[in-house]
């Protein structure tokens, strides 16, 4: 057996070591170039990291000691070597959720801003997450960045520059290529590991353990969870609906998760297998790993009597998850099946969103306030009269939509022509309104995408469900996702399934949104409601394309 | 969300105490619970896809998303016939595995 806490101690010892860790660095860099499988990309980003620490970082930027989260970065970069699936898996994650503190600690170990032979120091305001770009010698700034400005035009100025030769054209895409399972390796471009390294960061510094059996649990669960995530990775190179599976679950609210490994952790013992095994059990979970996005409701549903759930009136309310409990009776298997079947349960979910005039269940327990009202937005202002642009039923493929006359999130209920989403339900309409008033601070996201990772993950993978099916009947139009959008949209805009997907250049086009509201109605009762909730699916059409518009 | 409230569920008391970590703070709790579960389920997932043939992994991806419980204990029924025993006796081999590394850093 490998002794593991050695290996932990030493490679802590290198990386505590700043010189060490820029030995460790030269010798990525070399490593990348002997190896003659990296792209230039990869060698390029190298070259640049330790040639910026060795002899062109500023003073001010220069770690004396690198701190927990560089340690933690630096570990997670190396890590992305030799298995690059976990960037597939976990990248989206940089979207948001960064901590500014974060970012400036991969910021000092990797210069990104130094794009330029012309900038002469880089400083990065931690609260804003703003990046100000000076000339050589002088005080003031001669521009100033958001800092995934600066790192897509980064990774778009090297894309551009170095993956021609290799046969990939300026601009083109870098997720259009092959995965990495193939050579992970050669298709990692140095925007990608730093991505990877940035997600890899543990999503909050404090609370580590502080006794002796919290920290031994910690570090067993990370040994035993790193061996069998190699082992994932491998087995599940090749099969895509169950890396979509485990993604999703990690993409879980941490409740969820409390609420899946305390059962699943019980179930190891005997003496409450039994209790385990119980459909009302699975039927409890299936609906809590549903209501994922409201949070609060898990420990609510905990709370309650299982007995009382699980009655008469719940079930012919919920036939979806009585039926996947009764069918699916082991413990595991239940959340194996309740993240399997967490489309249906999700599109449920969104179902009664979009009815507010749905009754809660007796047996339910009542939403607290911060759940019903998660977002308060100001009401969108009062306009004239959009002109919305008429849909051909027929158009052709490949053509871009044309230029919206305004903005989605400008657009104001009027009479007789209220906009499908905003007459949804409020609580949709705010959670929609919110994402694209997000995205006007970052210009360079999918309004789209945006709205969509506000969404619990669940019904993300709901939609993205609709939209794999939409590209499975209709797979020419898999050239539009792949053909319209840029290097600089894949980092802002992955979903949860790890692929770079920018929704909105697809569903501006009017007839991939108008497919895609065919196939959802027709892929189950679930999906249907959604429509007819959204006025059919003209209605989810217009829906789809108004919200895209405002990228445009 | 009240993890206070979550954590103080009789099942996830269980596994609390079972591990010896009742004196963690709550965050530090929540975390370790939902790692387990983590690396609960990608174990069942690779002893699943372990017993199953190589020929027939792709069969599985393919239900996996399909949609049709029955269809996918069905398939998987020829290699492992009773899903719910391998489920729970990979669940507790996991756990055990667990231990073991805990008492190493011990």
């Amino acid at each position: 057996m490998v002794k593991a806490p050695e290996k932990r101690r030493a490679r802590s010892t290198i990386t505590q070591n700043t010189r060490d860790a820029l030995t460790t660095m030269k010798g990525l860099a070399r490593a990348s170039e002997a190896s003659g499988g990296n792209s230039l990309v990869e060698q390029d980003a190298y070259r640049n990291a330790v040639k910026g620490y060795v002899s062109e970082t500023p003073p001010q930027f220069l770690p004396i000691e690198y701190n927990a989260a560089q340690q933690k970065a630096l570990e997670a970069l190396q890590k992305l070597d030799t298995n690059a699936a976990d960037y597939t898996k976990k990248h989206h994650h940089i979207i948001r959720g960064l901590k500014p503190k974060d970012r400036q600690s991969i910021l000092n170990l990797f210069e990104v801003p130094r794009f330029s032979p012309h900038v002469g120091r880089t400083q990065l305001d931690p609260t804003t997450g703003m990046i100000s770009v000076f000339a050589p010698g002088k005080k003031e700034p001669m521009s100033v960045h958001p800092i995934k400005d600066a790192l897509t035009a980064r990774a778009a100025e090297i894309t551009a520059k170095t993956e021609t030769p290799h046969g990939t054209e300026p601009g083109q895409d870098a997720m259009a290529a092959p995965t990495p399972t193939t050579s992970p390796e050669s298709t990692l471009s140095w925007e990608k590991r730093l991505a990877g390294a940035l997600a890899m960061l543990p999503e909050d510094e404090e609370g580590p353990p502080t006794t002796k059996a919290g920290a031994a649990l910690k570090t067993a669960l990370e040994q035993s969870g790193a061996v069998v995530q190699n082992a994932l990775d491998k087995s599940c190179a090749t099969l895509p609906r169950l890396r979509k599976v485990l993604a999703l679950y990690n993409g879980l609210p941490l409740w969820a998760k409390v609420v899946t490994g305390g059962i699943l952790g019980a179930a190891s013992a005997t003496a409450v297998t039994t209790v385990m095994a119980t459909p009302v059990t699975l039927s409890l979970l299936s609906f809590a790993v549903a209501r994922g996005a409201s949070g609060a409701l898990g420990g609510a549903l905990f709370a309650k009597s299982a007995s009382k759930i699980f009655d008469a009136e719940y079930a012919k309310e919920y036939p979806v998850f009585v039926a996947s409990a009764q069918t699916f009776a082991g413990v595991a298997g239940g959340l194996l099946f309740a993240m399997i079947f967490g489309n249906i349960a999700a599109s449920e979910y969104l179902h009664s969103l979009l009815n507010p005039t749905h009754a809660p269940h007796p047996a339910l327990p009542p939403l607290s306030p911060e759940i019903v009202q998660p977002i308060t937005p100001e009401p969108p202002p009062a306009m004239p009269a959009p002109e919305l642009v008429p849909i051909n039923p027929e158009p052709p493929l490949l053509v871009p939509h044309p230029e919206p006359a305004i903005p989605f999130h400008h657009i104001p209920s009027a009479e007789g022509m209220t906009p499908p989403i905003i007459a949804g339900d409020e609580s949709v309409a705010r959670l929609l309104q919110h994402a694209i008033d997000g995205s006007i601070h970052e210009p360079w996201a999918s309004p789209l995408n945006e709205a969509l990772g506000t969404l619990p993950h669940n019904l993300q993978a709901s939609f993205i469900e609709v939209f794999w099916k939409t590209l499975d009947v209709h797979p020419h139009l898999k050239e539009v996702l792949f053909a319209t959008h840029g290097a600089e949209h894949w980092a802002w805009n992955a979903i949860p399934d790890g692929t770079a997907a920018h929704f909105d250049a697809v569903f501006s086009q009017p007839d991939f949104a108008e497919r895609f509201a065919h196939v959802a109605q027709s892929s189950s009762p679930s999906y249907a409601s959604l429509v007819r909730e959204f006025g059919g699916v003209e209605g989810l059409k217009s829906a789809l394309i108004q919200l895209t518009q405002h990228y445009h | 969300m009240n993890l206070h409230d979550l954590l103080k569920d009789d099942l996830t008391q269980t596994l609390i105490t079972e591990f010896g970590i009742e004196n963690e703070s709550d965050d530090v709790k929540a975390r370790l619970i939902a790692k387990f579960g983590e690396n609960i389920l990608g174990r069942v997932v690779l002893e699943m896809l372990n017993t199953l043939p190589a020929d027939k992994r792709a069969g599985f991806d393919t239900l996996v998303g399909s949609g049709d419980p029955d269809a996918l204990k069905a398939y998987l029924s020829p290699y492992i016939p009773d899903l719910d025993r391998f489920l729970h006796e990979e669940t507790r081999k996991e756990t055990d595995r667990i231990k073991l590394h805990m008492r190493d850093q011990a």
